[in-house]
């Protein structure tokens, strides 16, 4: 095809259980005039659904939002609501926080990894596909997943919607016997998990560089996870509670989500970004083994990616380990919450990015008003433009399942939380204005 | 008389009919049964299943299915279920492409089916079940108990 050819490519939107989502591309003469992701999502029904209740509620509420990623929405709420309140859980309390979160970035990136990202990079259709021709990968890969699901259960009392976090810490404290249980099985683990980090870089992943801004959190001397600043790849360096002066979520006509702007310009939130902007303070086992794959961090190449999620499993299981290896039990799991009125903030990073919430309570410890901003909205826009770059990339003259091949790849790249039973995409394509 | 290590996976979410395969096995953990029969639940499938099927010779997977009418009780093996694409998301992984990674990972039994009963996807909000769907278990356990001693 050529110049004077239109296409509409028009994903219809399916029934789903959770939300719709669909996929429209307009190329019209040769120009890629639009690319729209369409993220249904059940309109914020939670920052809804709590006002009025009492803030001791929230962390096992909020735990429903994501069946994938509950620590994080858990993480930003106790954190925002305990700064109402003034309350300081102590050091204990901090470090279990950070061995569940480990536990849920280690699940997911497993996860997204080896049934997400490895099977475009290797050419195969599904997960399914590639684990025939790469079985020790993916049992690899589920061994890790694996363990992280323990490390959630060993402190959430399940893996799945988790109810071990509370305000104030834990409901419970882990035994000395389910941590050194826990403890060997991780350390056994640290060689599939550098091996992960080498299997990654050695994919012929595409050299696809784009232009983006990077935003994470950045703590002064730790790689981070429930706490620091909002700094981006251009110099922003902010407090959590400056968010709203900086990023704008806008309504679009055609989805139920919210567009995330960094001053009006798409940014990245994920593994990548907080990698490039926290390399620095990889402890030195990880870094060791990411400079010897050569792959150069900080990187503009979107599919590095899945190098930055391995790294993270690395890390995160070190992490752990770090945690477990120091575990004592304490002589209460919790510091009794108070309640107070106030507005606070908590932000902290999900596997798939930077989590920010506010949250504003009464003095009865009600919650007057909430607002969650996820790693989704705040990537779907940089989505849009990934999507746009690489369908010209492509060749927009390519035929459908090309696109569509290319599309379904950048969006799994960025694995949004759309919690969907549609999980493919279903081209229709108009072709108008066919070139003499 | 059960000579090998049968399994019965309730699957479901905290949500609403979902839990239907959750509610099914807990009623089963509450009757009198064979040494053999293990039970376990499901609730991430992309995470859990494959760890939950390691070991078993027989298993039989007892999960919510959209369908109408509500609370109708199905039965069927692996050629029934929908065939596994590529997922967008974490939360698109399908069934079916659980089940060919277990197999490869020599995780899979030598006999699998399934029993499910019928839900309104779109009514999975809170956590209580639909009359129809909760009137049903004890038939969707039942079954269940079937399959694996059949």
């Amino acid at each position: 095809m050529t110049e004077g050819h239109s296409l509409k490519v028009n994903v219809p939107l399916l029934a789903r259980v959770e939300g719709e989502g669909a996929l429209d591309l307009d190329i019209d003469r040769g120009q890629l005039v639009a690319a729209r992701l369409r993220i249904f999502e059940p309109p914020r029904f939670f920052e809804k659904l709590v006002e009025g209740r009492q803030v001791e509620e929230m962390p096992d509420l909020v735990a429903r939002i994501c069946g994938i990623c509950p620590v994080a929405y858990q993480m930003s709420a106790v954190h925002a609501l305990e700064s109402i309140a003034g309350l300081q859980p102590g050091g204990w309390v901090r470090d279990m926080r950070r061995l569940l979160y480990c536990g849920e970035w280690i699940e997911s990136h497993c996860l997204h990894i080896h049934l997400l990202a490895a099977p475009d990079f290797l050419g195969f259709p599904n997960a399914a596909a590639m684990a025939r021709e790469y079985p020790e990968e993916v049992r690899r890969g589920l061994q890790l997943q694996h363990l992280g699901n323990e490390i959630m259960a060993l402190l959430g009392g399940r893996s799945v919607h988790p109810v071990g976090a509370c305000i104030g810490g834990f409901h419970r404290a882990p035994s000395q016997a389910a941590i050194s249980r826990l403890r060997g099985r991780l350390h056994d683990a640290v060689p599939l998990a550098e091996e992960l980090v080498r299997w990654t870089a050695s994919l012929a992943l595409p050299h696809a560089r784009q232009s983006f801004i990077s935003v994470a959190l950045r703590h002064p001397t730790e790689y981070p996870l429930n706490e620091g600043r909002i700094v981006s790849s251009d110099g922003l360096d902010i407090s959590i509670a400056e968010y709203p002066e900086h990023f704008a979520e806008q309504h679009r006509s055609t989805s139920t989500a919210l567009y995330s702007l960094y001053r009006g310009q798409p940014y990245l939130v994920g593994p990548l970004a907080r990698l490039n902007l926290n390399l620095d303070l990889l402890p030195q086992p990880v870094r060791r083994n990411l400079v010897r794959t050569e792959v150069p961090f900080p990187s503009s190449n979107l599919y590095h990616s899945i190098v930055a999620r391995a790294v993270e499993v690395h890390y995160a299981l070190l992490e752990a380990l770090r945690i477990l290896d120091d575990y004592r039990l304490p002589e209460t799991p919790r510091v009794e919450p108070k309640r107070r009125a106030g507005v606070g903030f908590g932000c902290t990073e999900a596997p798939r990015g930077l989590l920010w919430q506010q949250w504003e309570t009464d003095a009865e410890g009600r919650v007057l008003s909430c607002r969650i901003v996820p790693p989704t909205s705040q990537n779907q826009a940089r989505i849009e433009e990934d999507l746009r770059l690489s369908i010209e990339a492509a060749g927009l003259d390519s035929p459908a399942e090309t696109l569509r091949s290319r599309a379904e790849a950048v969006i799994r790249n960025y694995d949004p939380c759309i919690s969907c039973a549609t999980h493919f995409l279903t081209l229709r394509i108009h072709r108008t204005g066919v070139e003499e | 008389m059960i000579d090998a290590a049968v399994r019965i996976v309730g699957l479901g979410s905290p949500h609403g009919d979902d839990r239907a395969g959750w509610e099914a096995v807990a009623a089963l953990a509450a009757a009198s049964l064979p040494p053999r029969l293990e039970l376990r639940t499901c609730a991430t499938p992309a995470t859990d299943l494959i760890p939950a099927l390691r070991g078993a010779t027989r298993a039989v997977l007892v999960d919510a299915v959209a369908g109408a009418p509500t609370g109708t009780v199905l039965r069927g093996g692996r050629g029934h279920l929908a065939a596994g694409r590529a997922a967008l998301s974490s939360h698109g992984v399908t069934l079916d492409t659980l089940l060919d990674l277990a197999e490869v990972c020599g995780a899979l039994p030598a006999e699998l089916v399934w029993v499910g009963v019928t839900i309104d996807a779109k009514r999975c909000r809170g956590e209580a079940m639909s009359a129809a769907v909760e009137a049903a278990l004890p038939a969707l356990a039942q079954a269940a108990l079937e399959e694996a001693l059949r």
